[in-house]
C-alpha cells in the first residue's frame, strides 16, 4: 500500500469520525433536570414538594387551550442512592380540559389523597396549581431508617398515549414504500425513499425527568 | 442445472420459507413482548364530570401552503355532525404525522354557532418533503470515477404522490431512473407505482491470464416496472410487479478473446431482445421502528416469472427469493439483528435469465478491500468482478448502539458493527476456480459505521465502503 493511499484512508476515517462528532453535537437540550426538592416527615407521612413549571412550555399551553383533554402524569420515587432501589413512591395525575365558553380550566387530580375536581380561571393559576407538587405523600415500599442516603426522581409525562391507541398508531406508521426489494443494493450513503417517523415519539407529547442530589433521610417525626 | 438439483434446492428453500413463516406466525399468535411490556400509566376508570360532549360542526385546515386541503381532510376520521371523539382526533393526528409531510400537526377546537357545537381546526406545519434517496460515488479499475444521485419528493404537487428520479454515470456507463408511486390510492389500502429505467451499460472484464486485452459487454436497456400492491393489515403487504424492457447487445464480439467458456456467455441475447416478467411479493413487517428496530421481524418472499407467455419475452426463468430479519433488544437500549437471505434462479431453455437479474454478491455482502464487492448502482456494475450466479445465500448479524434522539437536524443516529457471510454461485457448479473470481472466494465481510435520520433522508456512513474505495 502506498503512503498516499494510506494517508487518504486516514483522512477518510477522520472525516467519518468528524461527522459522528458533529452529529452528536446536534442533540437537543435534554429534558432532564437536576433540582432541589423538599422531602420531610409531617404527621407521620413522608411528603415531597417541588415545582416543574418547565413542563408548561408554549406548545403545551397551546394544547391545554385546544379544547381537548390534557393529561399530566407524575411519578415520584424515592430511591436508594447507590443501587437505585425504590424506597417510596407516589403517582399523581391531572386531567385538564378548557371550557371555551366559560373560559375556565376544569381540573381533576387523582393521587394519594384521593380524587378532587376544581376549576381555574387562568393559565397562570393552572401553572401555579398543576406545575408543582405540594406535600405529595410518598408511600414507603420498605422500612425507611433515618440517616439513609437517598435521591429523588420525578418523571412527568405530558399526554401519555394509551396502550390501545399506541397499537393503532403502529398501523399507521407502517412503511408505505412499496419498493422494498430484497437485498437492495447499497450505495455510498445508502438511504431510503421515505422520511421515517419515530413511533416512540407518539408515546407521549413530552417526558420530563427531575432528579435531586444525594440527601440523607431525616428522622421520622410525628409518627404514632 | 439438472432436474435433481432443481428440486433439491427448491425443496430446501421452500422448507426454509415455511419454517421462517411459521416462526413469524407463531410469534404473532403469541402475545408480543413489546405489547406485554407496554405500561399503561394513564388508565383512568373514573367518570370525568368535566368532559363536555361536543357536536362537530365543521373542520378547517390551516397552515398548508403546498399540501391540498382535501388530502389532509381525507386522513381526518371525523365528519361534521358527529359527536366529537377525542381518540379519533388523536388517531387522525398520528395518521397525518405518519405521512411525513408535516413537522407538527396541532388539533384544536373553536366555538361553533351555538353552545355545544364546535369547529375542529387542523393546523399543520409543513416540512421539506424533498429527500435524497441515494448518493453514488467511487472509483475502480474498470470505471475510473462514477457518481450520481437519487432525489424524491414524497408529496409531489401536494397530492401525496412520490416522484423520484436518479442517475449514475461514469466514462463507460450511465443509468437514469424516473418513478412515481402512489402510497395510498384514494386513501385505501391499495398502492401503485410506475418506474422507467434507461441504462447504457458496459460489463468490463479486464485483461488476465486467459485474455491479453480488456473485453466489454455493451448494452442498452430501456423499460419500466408497473406495480400494484395492497396492505392486507398492519403488518402484511402483497405486491405485483410487471417488468418490461427492450434490450440491445451492441458488443463487438470481434474484440473478444476466443476462450471457452467466454466470461460473457449467456449474459444477453445477441442483438435486440425483449424482457418481460411478473413478480409476486409478500411482506410481513412487525418491526417496532423502521430506523432502529429493537424488536420484531421483517420477512419478504418473492417469486418472479419470466416466460414467453408474458408478451413474448425472449428470456425465460423463475426466480425465488426469501429474506428474514429479526431484531432483538440487547444491553441497555442497544439492538441486535440477524438476517438471512436466500435466492434461487431456475433458467428455462437456452437463454434463461439475463445477467442483470442474476445474483451479484456485492449486493448482499458488506464492503471489502480490493473492490471486488462494490454494490451495483441503479443495476450498473462498476466493479471489476462480473460474476453472476443463480444460487445465493447470505447470513448477517448487526449490533446497534443508539447515540442520540431528538436532534435538531440529525434527528437520530446510531453506530453499528456488522458481519456478513454471502455466497453466490452457479447452481450447476460448472464454474471453475479460475473462472469464478468473485467474492465467493472470500465470503466473510465486516463493516462499522453510523446511520443517521435527517429531514432530507437517511444516511449511512460506512467505514468499510470508504476503505473499499481507497484500498
Amino acid at each position: 500500500m502506498s503512503a498516499a493511499r494510506f494517508k487518504a484512508g486516514l483522512y477518510a476515517v477522520l472525516a467519518v469520525l468528524c461527522l459522528v462528532a458533529l452529529a452528536y453535537a446536534q442533540v437537543k437540550e435534554s429534558k432532564s433536570y437536576k433540582q432541589d426538592m423538599d422531602l420531610a416527615w409531617r404527621s407521620g407521612e413522608l411528603e415531597l414538594s417541588m415545582t416543574f413549571a418547565e413542563v408548561f412550555n408554549q406548545r403545551h399551553r397551546k394544547r391545554l387551550k385546544s379544547g381537548f383533554t390534557s393529561r399530566i402524569l407524575v411519578h415520584a420515587q424515592l430511591l436508594e442512592h447507590k443501587q437505585g432501589t425504590p424506597l417510596a413512591q407516589a403517582i399523581l395525575q391531572y386531567k385538564i380540559i378548557y371550557d371555551m365558553w366559560e373560559e375556565k380550566f376544569a381540573v381533576r387530580s387523582e393521587g394519594p389523597k384521593g380524587d378532587r375536581g376544581f376549576q381555574l380561571g387562568s393559565m397562570e393559576e393552572l401553572v401555579k396549581r398543576c406545575g408543582a407538587l405540594n406535600r405529595l405523600q410518598l408511600t414507603p415500599v420498605v422500612e425507611l431508617p433515618s440517616g439513609m442516603k437517598y435521591r429523588i426522581e420525578v418523571r412527568i409525562v405530558v399526554n401519555p398515549m394509551s396502550a390501545e391507541l399506541r397499537k393503532k398508531v403502529r398501523e399507521y406508521l407502517s412503511n408505505p414504500d412499496g419498493s422494498s426489494h430484497i437485498g437492495s443494493p447499497r450505495s455510498f450513503f445508502g438511504s431510503f425513499s421515505k422520511i421515517f417517523v419515530d413511533e416512540k415519539a407518539f408515546q407521549a407529547d413530552a417526558v420530563y425527568t427531575y432528579r435531586s442530589g444525594k440527601k440523607t433521610l431525616p428522622a421520622r417525626q410525628g409518627a404514632e | 442445472m439438472k432436474p435433481t438439483h432443481k428440486s433439491k434446492y427448491l425443496a430446501v428453500l421452500l422448507g426454509g420459507w415455511m419454517l421462517w413463516s411459521g416462526i413469524g406466525w407463531a410469534q404473532e399468535a403469541a402475545p408480543a413482548a413489546e405489547e406485554t411490556e407496554e405500561v399503561e400509566p394513564t388508565r383512568v376508570e373514573l367518570e370525568d364530570p368535566f368532559k363536555p360532549r361536543y357536536i362537530l360542526e365543521s373542520i378547517e385546515v390551516r397552515g398548508n401552503s403546498k399540501t391540498h386541503g382535501e388530502l389532509i381532510l381525507s386522513y381526518v376520521h371525523l365528519k361534521p355532525g358527529e359527536v366529537l371523539d377525542e381518540e379519533k382526533v388523536e388517531i387522525s393526528r398520528v395518521r397525518l404525522l405518519a405521512l411525513g409531510y408535516f413537522k407538527d400537526v396541532h388539533m384544536s377546537l373553536e366555538k361553533g354557532s351555538e353552545r355545544g357545537r364546535v369547529k375542529l381546526v387542523v393546523e399543520v406545519d409543513e416540512r421539506n418533503t424533498i429527500i435524497i434517496d441515494d448518493l453514488f460515488g467511487g472509483f475502480s479499475e474498470t470505471n475510473p470515477f462514477w457518481g450520481g444521485i437519487g432525489v424524491s419528493d414524497i408529496n409531489f404537487l401536494g397530492r401525496g404522490l412520490v416522484l423520484s428520479g436518479a442517475f449514475v454515470a461514469s466514462e463507460y456507463q450511465q443509468a437514469y431512473r424516473l418513478g412515481a408511486f402512489w402510497p395510498s390510492i384514494f386513501n385505501t389500502n391499495l398502492m401503485a407505482g410506475v418506474e422507467a429505467l434507461v441504462s447504457l451499460g458496459e460489463e468490463r472484464k479486464l485483461e488476465d491470464s486467459a485474455c491479453d486485452r480488456d473485453q466489454g459487454l455493451k448494452y442498452l436497456r430501456a423499460g419500466g416496472v408497473l406495480s400494484l400492491g395492497m396492505r392486507v393489515d398492519r403488518v402484511h403487504r402483497i405486491n405485483f410487479e410487471l417488468h418490461g424492457e427492450h434490450i440491445e447487445d451492441s458488443s463487438n464480439r470481434g474484440d473478444w478473446c476466443d476462450t471457452d467458456p467466454h466470461p460473457f456467455d449467456g449474459y444477453l441475447r445477441t442483438g435486440q431482445s425483449t424482457f418481460w416478467s411478473l413478480t409476486f411479493r409478500f411482506e410481513r413487517d412487525t418491526r417496532d421502528d423502521f430506523f432502529l428496530a429493537t424488536r420484531g421481524m421483517h420477512l419478504v418472499i418473492s417469486v418472479e416469472l419470466a416466460s414467453k407467455i408474458f408478451f413474448g419475452s425472449d428470456y425465460e426463468f423463475s426466480k425465488y427469493m426469501v429474506k428474514y430479519e429479526h431484531s432483538f433488544p440487547a444491553f441497555l437500549d442497544h439492538a441486535f439483528r440477524v438476517s438471512v437471505v436466500g435466492g434461487l434462479i431456475q433458467d428455462v431453455g437456452e437463454q434463461g435469465s439475463p445477467f442483470f437479474k442474476r445474483f451479484y454478491v456485492g449486493d448482499y455482502a458488506f464492503f471489502q478491500v480490493d473492490k471486488d464487492s462494490l454494490p451495483r448502482n441503479l443495476e450498473l456494475n462498476f466493479s471489476k468482478v462480473v460474476d453472476y450466479g443463480d444460487l445465493m445465500a447470505s447470513i448477517g448479524a448487526e449490533y446497534d448502539i443508539p447515540l442520540w434522539s431528538r436532534g435538531k437536524f440529525f434527528y437520530r443516529g446510531y453506530v453499528y458493527a456488522a458481519a456478513n457471510f454471502s455466497y453466490v454461485t452457479k447452481a450447476d457448479f460448472l464454474a471453475s476456480e479460475e473462472e469464478w473470481t468473485g467474492r465467493t472466494k472470500r465470503p466473510v465481510s465486516m463493516d462499522i459505521g453510523m446511520k443517521v435520520d435527517t429531514p432530507i433522508g437517511l444516511f449511512t456512513f460506512s467505514l468499510g465502503y470508504v476503505f473499499d474505495l481507497i484500498f
